[in-house]
């Protein structure tokens, strides 16, 4: 990780703790994922080309009334300081600090279909059980997985998607 | 008939009547006689002698004609003889060709008839896996897309998306 990142990171932190935000790093992720899987909006936002402030109010536009103010700024500040391409290092590094805090490390789960809270609980206990590590959850929905779920710890990997079983089957057949 | 010789004479008698004659006569015939002896006989018995030298020289170059001859004959027969023995091999070494021209040829014919064979046999047996192949594809390529079909048709029921991640959660307990 480097400094960079690491910087913002700290810095948004103290900013949702400051703030009392605690699910404002959870938005930031998720928007950081949204961004990463949408080459259009991640090109707009890197643009230095286009104004600081254009590209703040493109923010502002998409997460107004889905996110809340402490993380809608905070990715403004982001992408207006033409760090937009680094914003989804930003924001892991901002939840593995906030997990950290608390003795964690954060699970980030794709879904097809969001999770119940009794899910949530249930597959926090089974991951500590297969990897020895209390973990925080962190939800994305992502239809692209099509059913079951796939799990990211660190640079550990645990697909059960339907999308890889899918892939195997059609690698068997041909 | 000497009697009618003497009577035929002018005297009647044998002997000339002229005595003078016949001295003169025999005279004449002694120094005829004496010339003959003292030049012609030397002249005739070189002459015969030098006669007879030439007969042996020719005789001899005869000989030695003949015995060239007999040589050129002996050494003709002799190259006759290798001619004859150079034509046999001749011959023979054109049949030993001939045969094994004809052995190449047959090898060769069978090699190519062989090879023409291998030949059929790769190219109906590359047609044959082309089939083959391509039948799996169009197989394997209905049964994806019957798969993917299934699989995303009973996906949008719920029960089944909760079921596997419940799924999921367990076997990361397991």
């Amino acid at each position: 990780m480097s400094d960079t990142i690491d910087g913002y990171a700290e810095a948004l932190l103290a900013v949702v703790r400051a703030e009392g935000a605690s699910g404002a790093d959870d938005e930031i992720l998720r928007f950081a994922q949204a961004l990463e899987g949408n080459d259009e909006l991640r090109n707009t936002l890197s643009d230095p080309y286009v104004p600081a402030e254009k590209r703040q109010q493109i923010v502002e536009d998409l997460l107004q009334g889905k996110a809340s103010h402490v993380a809608r700024a905070a990715v403004s500040l982001v992408v207006g300081a033409g760090r937009a391409g680094e914003l989804p290092a930003i924001a892991r590094a901002l939840v593995a600090k906030g997990a950290a805090a608390s003795g964690k490390e954060v699970a980030e789960v794709r879904s097809a279909v969001a999770l119940s809270d009794d899910q949530k609980t249930r597959l926090a206990a089974s991951l500590k059980s297969a990897t020895g590590k209390d973990v925080e959850i962190k939800v994305t929905l992502d239809p692209s997985v099509l059913g079951g779920v796939i799990t990211t710890i660190g640079d550990t990997v645990i697909d059960g998607s339907v999308r890889s079983r899918l892939a195997q089957v059609k690698s068997h057949l041909g | 008939m000497i009697g009618i010789l003497a009577a035929e004479g002018p005297n009647g008698n044998f002997i000339p009547s002229d005595i003078n004659e016949l001295y003169w006569g025999s005279v004449a015939f002694g120094i005829i006689f004496l010339m003959f002896l003292w030049k012609g006989v030397p002249a005739i018995s070189k002459a015969m002698k030098g006669r007879t030298v030439r007969i042996e020289e020719e005789l001899a170059a005869a000989a030695a004609q003949k015995a060239s001859a007999e040589n050129e004959l002996a050494t003709l027969s002799g190259q006759l003889g290798d001619a004859d023995a150079e034509a046999a091999k001749i011959i023979a070494d054109a049949r030993e060709q001939a045969t094994k021209l004809e052995a190449d040829l047959l090898a060769r014919s069978e090699a190519d008839v062989a090879d023409s064979k291998e030949r059929s046999r790769i190219e109906i047996q590359a047609q044959r896996d082309q089939a083959l192949a391509d039948l799996r594809a169009a197989v394997a390529e209905q049964a994806r897309v019957a798969a993917d079909a299934v699989v995303r048709q009973n996906l949008d029921d719920e029960s089944t998306q909760s079921a596997l991640i419940d799924d999921y959660i367990s076997q990361l307990a397991g």
